[in-house]
């Protein structure tokens, strides 16, 4: 229902999850499409179940790695020759209480959730103004509401939501629009692979997970966010964290 | 500032939908109104004049058009009593009262939020009957006042911040049943109600000066937005506020 046809869409975490939905999409809307992610193998198979087109592109990266990053963009940007799209969607999470969240663990986490949007976005956006193209960078509610046993992740998310609104003021003048999508649980590999601390207090849990919508999102939910926030529909949006939680954040 | 991506437009499918829009003959309304029958649905608008005839810069001939005044409690009650089915509610209609005349107070809370609600109100049933694929919804258009205070318009201020949370409450009650009711937040558009300040040269660039994007934003621009949040693309989206406003929120002058 979009044309992306002629635009080049970068995708960072597309070998599962929303990062591939959102690839497979684009990829089915007209764009060209680079897939990134850590696991190689994953975005390959990726490309393989698309077809090998030669819109597509799969690359390998290390979020927790700025040289990573950076190559990672250059090589996307020097095989289709331009970007429109950047959209930051790699990120972990998991849960660890307050006292004992070992400081590698909370490192590791803004490293990939966070510091690796600066070094991405930093390299692409070159190009992203050359194109007058856009952002999207994927938050969380947690960026916008404390969660138990969340200390790293909502901080990470909510510095998403911090770093979206920046870009977007400044390279709204050079035709650069950026925005977040805050969502509620999505069943993705994160969501199912999350662990909460052994001992963790479960009433405080169990008050989370009772808020509406929690944990019922599909991928194609936040993947039609993201195509309208890529899309001129949206040519007037930029610095909004969109939130796509069927209420959560409402009450 | 020219800032269009090489797309097209969305092809959005409201095929065989029936959207009410009110204060539909000019403006952001009026620009919805087109893209909502543009996507193929059956479009109801509203104005306070007898008759479509009326408006003479624009032809209305393609909607079904009501009279409406956000005044008058029988007015509403009876638009409310006059729509058999409706799949998407568009609470657009508003206003200051115009910078010479501002609504009293009173007025303009009866005008920007008490009728809102009383529209939901009455058309709640025709809502929770709907089918439409896309799940029915309703569509507020708040304002940047919702978001900062004006010196000139108190009532309106106060009612357009507490139309964002009367759509969060309107999702909250109405989610489970699958009706979805979300906020538009447009910035600075060139309309009829803003027409005295869009054409002030001084204003108008101090507008621009702010806005990130340097531009003042267009009705089809809310439009979009509107769409989206009443489309299938958005039906997990529910009690949030769009804010389409080329970045003005962003910054803190």
């Amino acid at each position: 229902m979009y044309d992306f046809s002629g635009q080049v869409v970068l995708v960072t975490g597309a070998a599962s999850g929303i990062g591939r939905a959102s690839a497979e999409r684009f990829f089915a809307e007209g764009a060209s499409v680079v897939l990134a992610d850590r696991n190689l193998e994953g975005v390959q198979s990726v490309a393989r179940e698309l077809g090998q087109d030669e819109r597509l592109h799969c690359l390998g990266f290390d979020a927790i790695d700025r040289a990573s990053c950076i190559d990672m963009v250059n090589d996307a940007l020097g095989h289709f020759g331009r970007l429109d799209v950047l959209c930051n969607i790699a990120g972990i999470a998991g849960g660890w209480r307050l006292e004992d969240m070992p400081p590698a663990d909370w490192q590791r986490m803004i490293d990939i959730n966070l510091n690796s949007l600066f070094h991405i976005t930093q390299a692409a956006i070159p190009a992203l103004v050359e194109s007058r193209g856009n952002v999207i960078n994927m938050s969380s509610a947690s960026g916008k509401q404390g969660q138990p046993y969340g200390t790293c992740y909502c901080a990470s998310k909510a510095g998403v939501i911090g770093f979206s609104k920046a870009v977007a003021a400044e390279f709204a003048s050079r035709g650069v629009r950026s925005n977040a999508i805050c969502p509620g649980g999505v069943k993705t590999p994160i969501y199912d692979n999350y662990t909460f601390p052994e001992n963790a207090e479960m009433a405080l849990i169990d008050r989370m997970r009772s808020l509406p919508g929690f944990g019922e999102a599909e991928v194609s939910d936040i993947t039609a966010m993201i195509l309208f926030l890529a899309s001129s529909e949206a040519r007037f949006v930029t610095g909004v964290a969109f939130d796509v939680d069927g209420g959560q954040l409402a009450l | 500032m020219a800032n269009s991506l090489p797309t097209g437009r969305a092809a959005y499918d409201f095929n065989g939908l029936k959207v009410l829009v009110t204060g539909g003959t000019a403006g952001i309304g009026l620009a919805t109104a087109q893209y909502f029958a543009d996507a193929g649905a059956t479009v109801t608008i509203t104005g306070t004049r007898e008759a479509p005839q009326q408006y003479s810069d624009e032809d209305l001939g393609r909607f079904d058009y009501r009279q409406l005044s956000l005044l008058s409690r029988d007015s509403i009650d009876a638009l409310c009593a006059s729509v058999d089915a409706l799949d998407v509610l568009v609470n657009n209609a508003g206003g200051t009262g115009g910078a010479q005349t501002p609504y009293a107070f009173e007025e303009s809370v009866q005008v920007n939020l008490n009728a809102v609600w009383q529209l939901c109100q009455g058309l709640l049933p025709r809502l929770h009957e709907a089918s439409a694929p896309c799940g029915a919804s309703i569509v507020n258009v708040a304002s940047e006042m919702s978001l900062y205070a004006s010196p000139w318009f108190p009532g309106y201020g106060a009612a357009k911040a507490a139309v964002v949370q009367l759509t969060k409450t309107l999702a909250a009650q109405h989610g489970a049943a699958g009706l979805r009711c979300n906020a538009v937040l447009p910035g600075s558009i060139p309309t009829r109600m803003t027409r005295s300040f869009a054409d002030d040269e001084a204003i108008h660039d101090a507008v621009c000066q702010r806005t990130p994007q340097q531009r003042w934003g267009d009705p089809a621009e809310i439009a979009s937005a509107v769409l989206f949040l009443a489309s299938a693309e958005a039906s997990f989206v529910n009690g949030h506020t769009l804010v389409v406003d080329g970045g003005y929120s962003i910054t803190d002058a």
